[in-house]
C-alpha cells in the first residue's frame, strides 16, 4: 500500500467511526479537577462519590491504567464508572456490557459479509466497532461485568490498554490512541459465583478499587439525592426505616442481598403506587407493597425477605 | 513531596510488599512502582498535598479479597511506623485533611493553586504527558470565575498567567522560559525541556539541509565526491556544525560506531547477604535504569543482559526475588564483568567482601580494574570498606551500608 492510499483508508475510516458514533457520544464540559467533579457528579449526575475515589481513579488514568470496579450488586460500579469516563474525556463514554463470546470482530471490527465479497477486506466493508471507536475518538470505556467474558478476550484488553495501538491485520493498519481521554474501567462482582475467575496477571494490571454498601447515613444521602425529584414525597422517617430494612436484609443469609440501587427503586416505586391511589405523601402501606415488588428477586428468598420487610415496617 | 519523602515512601512500600510477600501475597516490582507513580499523581490530584497511602496500597497491592484481611493484619502490625505517618486511627483522616483545607483557604488560595499548577507543570515536563497539561487548563479555568483573583499579589498572577499561556501553547517557550526564570526546581526542567525541543528543531534543519545536499548519498572525505551508501550512517550534528562554522559548508562528519561505556551491576547473593537484602534492593534500584547487564553472584555467576526497558522490569523483579545461599566467589564475579564491559566502564559491587571459594585475591582484581580504567564503586559493610579505604588505589569508591 503506497503512503499516499493508506492515508486515504485510514482517513475514510476515522469518517465512518465519527458518522457512526459521534452522535452517541456527544462531547460534554470536561472536569478533571476531583472536587468539581465531586460537585459535577452530585448535581448533574445524582451520583454520590468519594473525592478520594475520584482522586484515585484520575490518578489510575493520568498513569495509563485500567481501573476495576469490585463489589456488590447496586452499588453504583456501572454508573460511576461511566460518569467518571465522560467527566475525564469530555465525551459521552462507551458502555460494553460483556458477554461469554466476545472477540475482536464484535469489539474492534468487522467486515460487511457482501461488500468484503464485492471489494474485498478493505475500509469499504469494513465496519468498526466500540474499541476502535473510542479509540479514534479519544474516549472512555466501561467495560461491564468482566468476569463475563472470556480470557483471550481480556488479554486482548489489556495488551491494546497497555500499548494504546489497536491493530486491524485485515486492513494491515495500526490505529494509536491520540490523546489521554482514551481510558478503561471495568466492573466485576466477586461475590457472583457463577461468573469466572479474573486471572491473576489481569488482576496485577488493574488499579483496583472496593466498593461496599454505604454506612445508614450516607444510604440516606443517597436517597434524599435520588427521590428530590418525584412528585409524591417520601417522608424521610420512612427512608430511613428503608435504610434500616435493607441493611438488616444485607446481614441475613440470602441469595439476592439488595444494593443501593434497590433501595432507590423501592422508594421510587412506593411513590408511584401513592400516587396512584391520590395520595400526597408516600405511606407505610405503599412502601409494604413495593416491597413485595422490588425487594423479592428469588422465589428462595420470598419469604425471608417478607417476614423481616413486615417485622420491621409497622 | 510534603507528607513525607519520596524515598521514604518507597521504603514503606518495599517494605509492605515484603511482608505481604512473606505471606504469600505476591506482590511484583511493577505493582510498587505504580503504586509510588499513583500516589504522587493523587497527591497532586487532591489540592491539599495529601492522599491516604493506604489506599493506594490498597488498590494497587490486593488483588483478591481474602488478601485485603492479610493486608490489614500487616498494617495493624507495623509497629512503630504507621503507614500514614501521623495518621493512626482511620477516624482522624478527615480532621486532618480538612484542616489542611482550610489552611490552604487561609492563605487565600491563590497561592496554593499557583504552587499546584506548577507541580502539574514539572510533571508533564518531566513525562510530557498532555493530560497534566489539561489538568492545569482546568485548574485554571476554574480559577478565572471564582473570586480568588482580587486576592493575588503581582507575582502569582503573573505566574498563573505564563502557566496558562504554555498549558494553552505548549510550543510556547517564551512562556516557559520566563517560568523558569522565576522558579527555582522547574527552571532545570524547564531549561532541559526548551533545550531539547530547541537542539531538536536545529537538528531537524541540518538533516533536511543535509538530505537535500546527499539526495541520500553518503560524502565520501576522500576525493570529496558523493556517493551511494548502503550501510546507515549516523550523522555527528554537533561536529558537522563545527564544520559548518569553520566555513566547509558541504563537509558531512559520521558518528563513529563506538562501543558506549556501561554500567554493570554485580550481586553478592551468598548466604551472608541475606541480612542485607533490603540494602540490596535499595541500591540496585538506584542504578537499574543505568546498568547494562546484571550479575548475580555466589559460587557460580548468572549474567543477564539488559535491552529493553521490560527486561528492566524482569531485572528489578530479580532483585527483589532474591534468594540468598550458597559460598561466595567475587574473583569470578569480577572476571565476568570485564568480559562484559570495556574500560571505562563503571563495574557497581554490592557484596561483603567475604570470599569463601578460594580463587585469586578479589582485592588483588579490584585495584587492576581500577588501575585499568574501570570505575568501580563497591557497597559493602562498614567494616569491609574502613580495610578498603586503606589499601585500594585508582579510580575506586567504597560506600558503607548497614
Ligand atoms: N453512590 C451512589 N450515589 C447515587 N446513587 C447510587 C449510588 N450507589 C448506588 N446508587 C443507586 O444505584 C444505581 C446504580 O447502580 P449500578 O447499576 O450502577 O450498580 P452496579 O454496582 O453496577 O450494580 P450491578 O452489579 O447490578 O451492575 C443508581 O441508579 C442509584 O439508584
Ligand atoms: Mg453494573
Amino acid at each position: 500500500m503506497s503512503e499516499e492510499s493508506y492515508r486515504k483508508s485510514y482517513e475514510s475510516i476515522v469518517e465512518k467511526v465519527w458518522g457512526i458514533y459521534a452522535e452517541a457520544h456527544p462531547p460534554v464540559q470536561p472536569v478533571r479537577n476531583p472536587e468539581a467533579a465531586h460537585r459535577v457528579l452530585k448535581e448533574k449526575y445524582k451520583l454520590l462519590v468519594d473525592v478520594n475515589l475520584i482522586i484515585l481513579v484520575y490518578a489510575a488514568f493520568l498513569d495509563g491504567r485500567p481501573v476495576l470496579f469490585e463489589g456488590p450488586p447496586g452499588t453504583g460500579k456501572t454508573e460511576i464508572g461511566e460518569a467518571l469516563l465522560t467527566l475525564w474525556s469530555g465525551r459521552e463514554a462507551f458502555v460494553l456490557p460483556c458477554s461469554e463470546n466476545y472477540d475482536e470482530y464484535r469489539v474492534i471490527g468487522d467486515f460487511h459479509p457482501l461488500k468484503a465479497y464485492k471489494y474485498g477486506f478493505n475500509e469499504k466493508s469494513f465496519l468498526p466497532k466500540p474499541l476502535l471507536a473510542a479509540m479514534i475518538m479519544d474516549t472512555g470505556v466501561l467495560i461491564d461485568e468482566i468476569r463475563r467474558s472470556n480470557e483471550e478476550f481480556q488479554n486482548l484488553l489489556l495488551d491494546i490498554i497497555d500499548k494504546r495501538r489497536i491493530i486491524v491485520p485485515e486492513l494491515r493498519m495500526t490505529f494509536r490512541a491520540s490523546g489521554v481521554g482514551f481510558q478503561f474501567i471495568f466492573t466485576s462482582n466477586p461475590e457472583d459465583l457463577a461468573q469466572s475467575e479474573l486471572s491473576d496477571a489481569f488482576l496485577r494490571r488493574v488499579v483496583r478499587i472496593k466498593f461496599s454498601y454505604p454506612d445508614p447515613e450516607r444510604e440516606l444521602e443517597i436517597l434524599r439525592l435520588r427521590l428530590s425529584h418525584l412528585d409524591v414525597k417520601v417522608p424521610e422517617e420512612i427512608m430511613s426505616l428503608s435504610v434500616e430494612v435493607v441493611s438488616r436484609l444485607r446481614k441475613e443469609d440470602l441469595l439476592y442481598k439488595p444494593g443501593v440501587s434497590d433501595t432507590v427503586r423501592w422508594m421510587e416505586v412506593s411513590s408511584r403506587i401513592a400516587s396512584l391511589k391520590g395520595k400526597t405523601r408516600v405511606d407505610v402501606s405503599d412502601v409494604l407493597e413495593a416491597a413485595k415488588a422490588v425487594l423479592v428477586k428469588r422465589v428462595e428468598d420470598e419469604e425471608s425477605v417478607l417476614d423481616i420487610v413486615e417485622s420491621m415496617i409497622r | 513531596m510534603p507528607v513525607s519523602s519520596q524515598s521514604d515512601i518507597t521504603r514503606r512500600l518495599v517494605s509492605i510488599a515484603n511482608r505481604l510477600r512473606e505471606r504469600g501475597v505476591k506482590v511484583g516490582t511493577m505493582e510498587i512502582e505504580t503504586a509510588l507513580r499513583l500516589y504522587k499523581a493523587a497527591i497532586l490530584l487532591s489540592g491539599y498535598n495529601y492522599y491516604p497511602l493506604s489506599r493506594i496500597i490498597d488498590a494497587v497491592f490486593v488483588k483478591r479479597d481474602y488478601e485485603k484481611a492479610i493486608l490489614d493484619d500487616v498494617l495493624r502490625s507495623t509497629v512503630g511506623e504507621s503507614v500514614e505517618r501521623g495518621e493512626e486511627a482511620p477516624s482522624k483522616k478527615k480532621g486532618k485533611a480538612e484542616k489542611k483545607q482550610e489552611k490552604s483557604r487561609a492563605m487565600g488560595g491563590s497561592s496554593l493553586r499557583s504552587r499546584r499548577c506548577l507541580e502539574m507543570l514539572k510533571r508533564y515536563l518531566e513525562t510530557e504527558n498532555q493530560g497534566y497539561l489539561d489538568m492545569i487548563r482546568d485548574e485554571l479555568r476554574i480559577d478565572t470565575r471564582s473570586e480568588v483573583k482580587e486576592y493575588r499579589v503581582g507575582g502569582e498572577i503573573a505566574l498563573e498567567k505564563l502557566i496558562a499561556r504554555f498549558a494553552l501553547n505548549p510550543r510556547d517557550y517564551s512562556a516557559l522560559a520566563r517560568i523558569a526564570l522565576m522558579e527555582g526546581e522547574t527552571a532545570i526542567l524547564a531549561m532541559r525541556h526548551l533545550s531539547s525541543k530547541r537542539k531538536r528543531r536545529v537538528a531537524e534543519q541540518i538533516a533536511s539541509m543535509l538530505a537535500k545536499l546527499s539526495g541520500g548519498r553518503r560524502l565520501r572525505v576522500k576525493g570529496g565526491k558523493w556517493e551511494k551508501t548502503y550501510q546507515r550512517e549516523r550523522i555527528d550534528i554537533r561536529r558537522t556544525l563545527i564544520l559548518k562554522s569553520r566555513g566547509k559548508i558541504g563537509e558531512v562528519a559520521y558518528r563513529r560506531r563506538r562501543k558506549t561505556a556501561n554500567i554493570v551491576l554485580i550481586i553478592d547473593r551468598s548466604d551472608s547477604m541475606r541480612k542485607h537484602a533490603d540494602k540490596i534492593v535499595e541500591i540496585a534500584s538506584a542504578y537499574l535504569n543505568k546498568a547494562s547487564h546484571l550479575v548475580l553472584f555466589s559460587d557460580e555467576v548468572k549474567v543477564t543482559s539488559i535491552s529493553s526497558w521490560k527486561s528492566r522490569l524482569y531485572l528489578l523483579d530479580q532483585i527483589l526475588d532474591l534468594s540468598f545461599h550458597g559460598y561466595t566467589n567475587i574473583t569470578m564475579a569480577l572476571r565476568q564483568a570485564r568480559r562484559l564491559a570495556k574500560p571505562g566502564s563503571t563495574l557497581v559491587l554490592i557484596s561483603d567482601l567475604q570470599q569463601t571459594i578460594k580463587d585469586h585475591s578479589p582485592l588483588k582484581l579490584i585495584e587492576d580494574l581500577g588501575k585499568g580504567g574501570y570505575r568501580i564503586i563497591i557497597y559493602t559493610t562498614k567494616e569491609a570498606s574502613r580495610v578498603l579505604g586503606t589499601t585500594l588505589r585508582g579510580d575506586i569508591t567504597t560506600i558503607s551500608f548497614g
